[in-house]
């Protein structure tokens, strides 16, 4: 995506000291409209990241602040926590096991791009992007990822759980934000691809370890708002709780018919007709879930839109 | 040489730089250098950085309770036996809507991060990376990450609040999760950056 903003100019100015053989010359319009403030591509070479109890003897990595019904404390317990290259064999194999994460040609990608290109009016928008999915990451560049982690309820081990995703393609997906209406809105979408995500469950050793819940063939699609149309919003409200927020699309319609539809030709037909048939969507597929072996076959679900999405905490 | 910062109003941090200067005798008179000279000398090695930085260990200065007469201040008890600590630094954002809007916050940041061996250089890169090196062919920015990053008692919580400042009135904070980290962390390879699109 090439941004139509002239983001940054930098200008080079070199003076000999001694002899100025020319004189400076403005620069033309045509000349500055060539100039073209482009993004940071990020990409992670050779890349292994590991954190928790086994890393070295002694480690702790805990996280706390829940609360069993009677009161107790729970803590999440992390045994280990990796990023390494495919093949990782559940987190076994991490330390000499590297890998690239985006590519030289198609990087991650930090930038302000230019709102009228994303359905967000005279604005700048923020955009933190993963690889495309055209020419993306290939087998080699996706990464493994997994926890493992021990449930400490009340200071007593309970049990530990494990996940671990394999070959995780993150391609296509972005964080888009901009400032609208006194607050930040946003955009986000996910594009996540994986073969094979495994969960099972331990005792508080680690071992005699339960049945695998497997999902095969990962697939997910998703995008939640759609520029300054319908924003996601994240907020903290005055009495100390947290917000998120996908927009409503009531009001959205100036002329109600009486089937409850919008009438054609009124204000905001044309932005909800486009809502509709080519706005935001999730899709989920998975090939197979498989639990100890036994198959549960296949899931879909398609064309799944939000109109409406508000998640709020409440102290219990 | 060795630089020690100590003693900042927020945080209390510690920096051990080492530098190496090396300095050549010269016995000859001096003579300007001709262009294509000073065309051979390259300034490159880049920087190899251990940093050793610590946070708010025995609180901040918003926990002086030396002075119980100034009420302004926020007092916490801030020993090891406090069932109450707020002791560490606070991050606190708030994403707007109005007046009625509250503060996402990053409270109790304390403990000690340190490594050896944050390099940063630039290179160029021209070749690997099963092909796209040749295709790319341009300078990166290469920051080497130091293989280990050790923490000692770091430790934050997730809030929502919604005052920004505990010293606020009528201050409510719910905290979400705390994190504890002691220990090391591998963390290796190196993040290239470079600018994208069509300069």
């Amino acid at each position: 995506m090439i941004p139509n903003i002239k983001l940054l100019v930098f200008m080079t100015v070199s003076l000999s000291s001694n002899v100025v053989l020319s004189d400076l010359i403005s620069l033309e319009d045509t000349e500055l409209s060539h100039v073209d403030g482009a993004g940071i591509g990020i990409v992670l070479e050779d890349f292994v990241f590991e954190a928790g109890e086994s890393v070295d003897g002694g480690n702790t990595f805990d996280i706390g602040g829940l609360k069993t019904s009677s009161g107790g404390d729970v803590v999440l317990s992390i045994s280990q926590l990796y990023i390494a290259g495919a093949d990782s064999n559940q987190g076994a194999n991490v330390i000499n096991n590297p890998v690239n994460i985006g590519r030289l040609t198609n990087p991650f990608n930090l930038e302000l791009i230019d709102g009228n290109d994303v359905g967000v009016a005279n604005k700048a928008v923020f955009e933190f992007a993963a690889p495309k999915t055209l020419n993306g990451s290939r087998l080699s560049e996706r990464p493994d990822m997994g926890i493992r982690f021990d449930l400490e309820i009340d200071g007593n081990r309970a049990q530990s759980l494990e996940a671990h995703v394999q070959k995780l393609s993150i391609d296509g997906s972005y964080l888009r934000l901009w400032g609208g209406n006194g607050r930040t809105e946003g955009e986000i979408a996910f594009n996540i691809n994986t073969p094979q995500i495994d969960f099972f469950a331990c005792d508080a050793a680690g071992n005699n370890c339960g049945e695998t819940v497997t999902f095969s063939g990962v697939d997910i699609t998703a995008q939640l708002g759609s520029g300054d149309f319908q924003p996601v919003t994240f907020e903290v409200l005055s009495e100390g709780q947290f917000v998120f927020d996908v927009a409503s699309l009531q009001g959205k319609c100036a002329s109600v018919n009486v089937s409850g539809g919008c009438s054609a030709g009124s204000g905001g037909f044309t932005e909800l007709n486009e809502f509709y048939t080519s706005g935001p969507r999730a899709d989920i597929r998975i090939d197979d879930v498989t639990v100890g072996g036994t198959s549960f076959g296949s899931s879909t679900i398609t064309n799944l839109q939000i109109q409406y999405l508000e998640v709020r905490s409440r102290d219990l | 040489m060795k630089i020690i910062i100590k003693h900042t109003p927020a945080l209390v941090f510690s920096m051990v730089l080492s530098t190496n200067i090396f300095l050549i005798a010269n016995t000859h008179a001096l003579e300007p250098l001709a262009e294509n000279e000073l065309q051979q000398v390259l300034g490159q090695g880049g920087v190899y950085l251990s940093g050793d930085i610590t946070i708010n260990e025995s609180g901040g200065p918003l926990n002086n309770t030396a002075d119980a007469s100034n009420p302004g201040i926020w007092q916490k008890n801030c020993t090891a036996s406090s069932t109450d600590k707020r002791c560490g630094a606070r991050i606190a954002v708030n994403s707007g809507d109005g007046a009625s809007s509250g503060w996402l916050v990053l409270d109790n940041i304390r403990g000690r991060f340190s490594f050896e061996g944050l390099t940063l250089k630039t290179r160029p890169i021209n070749s690997g990376f099963e092909g796209d090196g040749a295709i790319f062919d341009a300078d990166v920015f290469e920051v080497g990450l130091p293989n280990k990053v050790n923490y000692s008692n770091v430790s934050f919580t997730l809030a929502n609040s919604n005052k920004a400042r505990p010293t606020d009135a009528n201050f409510v904070q719910t905290d979400i999760l705390n994190v504890k980290v002691n220990g090391d962390v591998n963390l290796r390879g190196n993040v290239l950056l470079f600018p994208t699109g069509n300069p």
